[in-house]
């Protein structure tokens, strides 16, 4: 077994998760407390002091992991594993991430290098993804494809002034490896391009000409 | 010169078709917000991460801001890996 299989230090070419340590407490919790990050995560409106939040933090948590961006070596988030159930296989991800990365594409690599290790290391049938309304719709066309709708709870999370839907996602470990090959992508063999080619249709992907 | 297809293109396409994407011509010369649109924000960075994993180096901080659609992104692909090949 190559030992980049079990170190829980996982580098990606945007960034590296790895086990949280002391010196990401205080990063962490500005994150979380001077962001919206923490009440997207799971603080909602509360401002717990910094003891709290660590506690909040590795409560029922397996593995909790800081994300690194790889050229400045910036904390710029957390992912982990939480509620595991090693008896039924499976666990929530939860993460949050300071905003100037969210909607930047390439942090989505820290999932993936995440959801790698746990699968690996925990044994997992199936990892939870839970989502609010809101941003359940940026999910777009993953869900269905890679994460499979599970649940939804009506009206289910007060969010600042309203009520809102409370969506459950899982991904099945023989789902895994459509994320994890992006962590290894390679050029595609000749032979493969005749074929790839061979489906090309005019037009089917409707997108909006406004 | 080749007629063929350049190799991006293929591997995009090929990405798309596994996950069960449908795509077309117009996928690819798409404004890239539209595209983001259609198949979401997660999906279209899985598509950048697949194709960036074939490059010799992550695309330069920036770059979807300043291409118009994803053929020129996988153009901006082609040429990068013609010129320092993995």
């Amino acid at each position: 077994m190559d030992e980049s299989d079990v170190t829980p230090v996982r580098v990606g070419r945007h960034v590296t998760i790895r086990p949280v340590h002391a010196g990401d407490y205080s990063v962490l919790y500005e994150i979380a407390m001077f962001s919206d990050a923490g009440s997207r995560w799971r603080l909602q409106a509360s401002t717990p002091s910094q003891d709290e939040f660590l506690r909040l933090i590795f409560e029922n948590s397996r593995a909790t992991f800081a994300i690194e961006k790889n050229d400045d070596h910036r904390v710029i988030g957390m992912v982990q594993l939480w509620m595991y159930d090693g008896l039924s296989r499976n666990g929530h991800i939860t993460t949050f991430l300071v905003p100037w990365a969210r909607g930047r594409g390439w942090p989505l690599e820290s999932i993936i290098l995440f959801v790698d290790y746990v699968f690996k290391g925990f044994n997992l049938h199936k990892l939870y993804f839970e989502s609010l309304s809101p941003e359940f719709e940026q999910y777009g066309s993953i869900v269905g494809r890679i994460l499979r709708p599970e649940g939804c709870l009506k009206d289910h999370k007060w969010v600042f002034g309203r009520l809102v839907d409370y969506h459950i996602l899982a991904l099945y470990a023989e789902d895994v490896p459509k994320l994890t090959r992006l962590l290894r992508s390679r050029p595609i063999e000749r032979s493969d391009h005749h074929e790839a080619t061979r489906h090309i249709n005019p037009v089917v992907l409707h997108i909006a000409d406004s | 010169m080749s007629n063929e297809v350049p190799r991006t293109r293929h591997l995009a396409i090929r990405f798309l078709e596994d996950c069960g994407v449908a795509y077309g011509d117009r996928t690819f010369l798409a404004p890239i917000g539209a595209l983001v649109a259609s198949i979401g924000e997660p999906m279209f960075t899985m598509l950048l991460l697949h194709i960036e994993g074939m490059l010799p180096e992550p695309f330069p901080e920036g770059l979807i801001d300043q291409v118009e659609s994803l053929d020129e992104l996988l153009l901006f692909a082609d040429v990068k890996l013609s010129r320092d090949p993995m």
